[in-house]
């Protein structure tokens, strides 16, 4: 009987000992957390996955990409189920609103951050905004300067409607309003040059009186820009955003002002906020990150230039 | 017996306690010394690193100052400065062509003189509104000064970050002396590389910070542009010793800058966590060696013991039987504990026996001493006496022979007891003599003598019976006029019973034999002998019931006297 309790007592100080060395050896599960985007072009696409990316790196998370591929047939509902089948543990969705896509986000049962355009879920973590009704705002100040009333202008946008929950254009709007400025028409333009040089060229034969252009894109803005030099248009533009061609417009005086969202902020902050909740702590509910009003009397100010030449 | 601890136990718990308490002693020491030694070596790596970091900076950078300069020089030393010629010759050292963006040179009042590379530089009115210009013009003559790290726009499309190197020189121009500032566009890149082809430990970093404690270069530049890191956490970092990190400066020669390296302190004690993980392993795996050690050691030690506690209780069932002893085998020290123990086990079965034999003889004594109470023959003889006597007349004899007959069966039965005391034994006798007084005629006179002292002390019973009736029998039957004398007294602690008769003695051959009978009453003596057979059960009684150092001793003169003495022990019963 002595006999079988030294050999249980060895057992388990064997036992112990295996756990011990277990307990050492073994390394910390690494989290998942997948990025689902509504498009993976485009300058403010591109910085929020580079700004997801570069937290996932600093915070070593593993963060994988979704974004729709219509080669693929990979379309925007399609990617929560993706992520959650490739073995996600919290969603970082960065929309434009899309329906369906809220929708599919809604079936996936896990922790989500909202980046750029609010979402209600039912696991909602945080809302990570650019501060759009400032922007609109800003985009209206920088008319300002230039516009009288009765002047017109024309709005490149970056979404297909208009929707009076978004305040970037409604707070413009409603400030163009009040200075008497009209707006003769919004055309859809995204984040595509061609696009946008198209249809300003368009609008300009038609309304040779237009007098402003806003963009709701970098590359829109370079190519609204572009259209007017080829008419030979003075024409006052506010962009969006900034790409190194619109760095020379905005040099060369071509470009007014653009404003110049943290996208990569918003890509940052969603990876470290998901992480964190994942984590257990507790997140604020709504971030909202600044943008800043580019013009060529500021670009090189300690300042901007942070912002517009950002280190690599 | 069943709460006291096993020598397995004790051995096992010893012997692991010993070498636990020892290892532990050793290793800690050990630990403690080498955990010190590896830190001081992580620390030291760490600030080696750094140093050559430091080295390698320093050298990138005096290249750069170096150039700068090269080129002031050759301003001041030129008679009369003349850009166009200038540019020719200018020296610029070889392998600068990665770390300048740009080479300027303009007057007190921002106005570009010569620049490199060549191209439209923006015009005086935009450069005296830059940081570098202005810090260059207040600056001495020949003083180098390093301007925070900025976006160089001196040219369309080019944007780097550079970090402007100024030096305000005095030259000649149109014989006129003038004061100019040579500029020298230092790219960050290099730096950046630089610092970035190092890392401290695996989560530690350097950065570069200026006099002013603003950032040169960190690795997070992008996350400060943005503010998705704060600056003010950047240098707290640079003076924090908070436990979990440290951080280490070193100064950039020919700089106002510092190198500054954050480490963290898992990664200065990673070489000793490892050390002491390897130690904790190495602990763990040696107690798990001494345990399984200890535990067969004690078995080894302790199953032979086992192996003896098991056959003594085999032994304590089955003492009797011959076959079952102790294996004696394994360790000298058991084998002789096995033949010690062999030996007595023998030994108590020989006592044993003996006593079986013994008790046996007792019963077959008193069986014996029984049958003779109610000798058929002394009944018959006794009968037959009383009967001649009432024919006689002689009444009263045939009463006291009656009574003395039924004290005598009386006696003898006693209750079933082995014992009488004294008295009773002496009584025994006086009544067994008045009854062969008539028998014999009254041809003999006895006297009866007792210690009243040891008047209650016991005796085995009938004890005397046989020695008077060999005496009257072999001494006086055919010798008339003997006196027969009994007496009890006490020697020391010794009772003494004698009985000695004056009559015929006994011859010398007869009484060497009965001597000899006495002294060894062994069967085969008994059978040898022809005297006593009363005196040789009476001295095996005694003997067999107090040791033969008691019994019977006789003594005897041919044609004198006769005395068989008894010696008993004077103890309770």
């Amino acid at each position: 009987m002595r006999h079988h309790h030294i050999a249980q007592a060895a057992a388990v100080m064997l036992l112990c000992a295996l756990a011990l060395l277990q307990g050492c050896a073994r390394r910390e599960e690494t989290a998942h957390v997948a990025l689902i985007v509504s498009s993976s072009t485009g300058h403010y696409w591109e910085n929020i996955i580079e700004g997801a990316s570069t937290a996932a790196q600093r915070l070593g998370v593993e963060m994988t990409c979704y974004a729709p591929d219509e080669e693929a047939g990979v379309t925007l509902e399609m990617l929560p189920g993706m992520a959650v089948r490739d073995g996600a543990e919290a969603l970082i969705a960065a929309t434009q609103g899309e329906e369906e896509l809220i929708a599919a986000l809604a079936e996936a049962n896990l922790p989500l951050v909202a980046v750029g355009t609010p979402i209600s879920h039912a696991h909602l973590v945080s809302t990570i905004l650019n501060d759009d009704a400032k922007m609109g705002s800003n985009i209206a100040k920088a008319l300002a300067g230039e516009l009288t009333a009765g002047d017109q202008v024309l709005l490149l946008a970056d979404n297909a409607e208009y929707k009076p929950t978004e305040r970037r254009e409604y707070n413009l709007r409603q400030d163009l309003d009040r200075m008497g400025v009209k707006i003769r028409g919004r055309f859809y333009s995204g984040d595509k040059r061609e696009w946008a040089y198209r249809q300003t060229l368009q609008q300009l034969y038609l309304w040779p009186e237009l007098d402003a252009v806003v963009a709701f894109s970098a590359q829109s803005t370079v190519g609204a820009s572009q259209a007017a030099e080829y008419l030979n248009r003075d024409l006052t533009i506010i962009g969006t955003d900034i790409i190194p061609d619109l760095i020379e417009c905005i040099r060369d005086g071509s470009v007014s002002a653009t404003i110049v969202r943290n996208s990569f902020g918003m890509g940052f902050l969603g990876v470290e906020y998901a992480a964190g909740a994942l984590n257990g702590e507790s997140q604020t509910g709504y971030k909202t990150l600044s943008s800043v009003v580019v013009t060529s009397d500021n670009l090189f100010t300690p300042e901007i230039e942070k912002v517009v030449f950002p280190y690599e | 017996m069943r709460h006291r601890l096993s020598i397995r136990w004790v051995l096992t718990l010893t012997v692991v306690g010993i070498s636990l308490t020892a290892m532990i002693i050793v290793s800690s020491v050990y630990s403690a010394t080498a955990t010190t030694m590896f830190n001081q070596l992580g620390l030291s790596n760490m600030l080696q690193a750094m140093a050559q970091v430091s080295d390698k900076l320093s050298d990138h950078i005096g290249q750069v100052t170096s150039a700068l300069n090269n080129v002031a020089k050759d301003i001041e030393e030129t008679e009369n400065f003349n850009a166009s010629q200038f540019l020719q010759g200018v020296r610029i050292s070889a392998g600068t062509g990665d770390s300048i963006a740009a080479l300027l040179f303009v007057d007190e009042y921002g106005k570009p003189i010569l620049g490199l590379p060549s191209g439209e530089i923006k015009e005086g009115g935009g450069l005296t509104g830059m940081d570098w210009f202005q810090q260059a013009r207040e600056a001495e003559v020949g003083q180098m000064v390093f301007s925070r790290p900025h976006v160089q726009n001196l040219y369309q499309g080019q944007y780097p970050w550079v970090v402007s190197v100024t030096k305000k020189v005095r030259y000649v121009q149109s014989g006129e002396p003038c004061i100019g500032i040579v500029m020298v566009d230092m790219l960050l890149t290099p730096l950046h590389d630089i610092c970035r082809s190092v890392t401290l430990g695996s989560a530690g970093y350097p950065f570069i910070l200026n006099k002013d404690d603003e950032i040169i270069f960190h690795p997070d530049q992008k996350l400060l542009s943005l503010e998705l890191i704060s600056e003010e956490s950047i240098l707290v970092e640079n003076t924090a010793q908070d436990g979990r990190s440290m951080a280490l400066s070193q100064d950039i020669a020919g700089t106002d800058w510092k190198l500054t390296g954050r480490v963290t302190a898992d990664d200065i004690v990673q070489n000793s966590v490892a050390f002491k993980s390897r130690v904790t392993g190495i602990v763990l795996s040696l107690a798990i060696t001494v345990l399984a050690v200890a535990v067969w050691l004690s078995m080894q030690i302790v199953r032979p013991l086992t192996d003896i506690e098991k056959s003594m209780q085999r032994v304590e069932r089955n003492l009797d039987d011959n076959r079952i002893s102790l294996p004696e085998e394994g360790f000298a020290e058991y084998a002789a504990l096995s033949h010690s123990y062999n030996v007595m086990l023998h030994k108590i079965r020989l006592l044993m026996r003996e006593t079986v034999e013994r008790q046996e003889q007792l019963r077959r004594m008193e069986i014996g001493a029984l049958q003779e109470q109610i000798n058929p023959h002394f009944l018959y003889n006794t009968l037959d006496s009383i009967v001649r006597v009432m024919e006689t007349g002689r009444t009263q004899e045939a009463i006291e022979m009656v009574q003395a007959l039924a004290k005598l069966f009386r006696l003898s039965i006693n209750n079933g007891d082995y014992f009488l005391t004294v008295e009773q034994e002496m009584d025994y006798a006086r009544n067994y003599l008045t009854i062969q007084q008539v028998r014999y005629r009254k041809n003999f006179r006895y006297e009866l003598k007792m210690d009243e002292n040891i008047r209650d002390m016991p005796c085995p019973k009938i004890i005397l019976q046989p020695l008077i009736e060999n005496a009257i029998k072999h001494g006086m039957s055919s010798m008339p006029g003997c006196t027969l004398k009994v007496g009890a007294r006490q020697d020391g602690y010794n009772i003494v019973f004698t009985v000695e008769d004056d009559g015929l003695g006994i011859p010398p051959k007869a009484l060497e034999e009965l001597q000899g009978m006495l002294k060894d009453d062994s069967n085969t003596m008994v059978k040898k002998s022809r005297y006593g057979i009363g005196l040789r059960n009476t001295n095996r009684r005694i003997r067999l019931l107090y040791g033969r150092e008691y019994g019977l001793t006789i003594e005897s003169e041919a044609e004198e006297r006769t005395c068989v003495t008894i010696t008993l022990p004077k103890r309770p019963r």
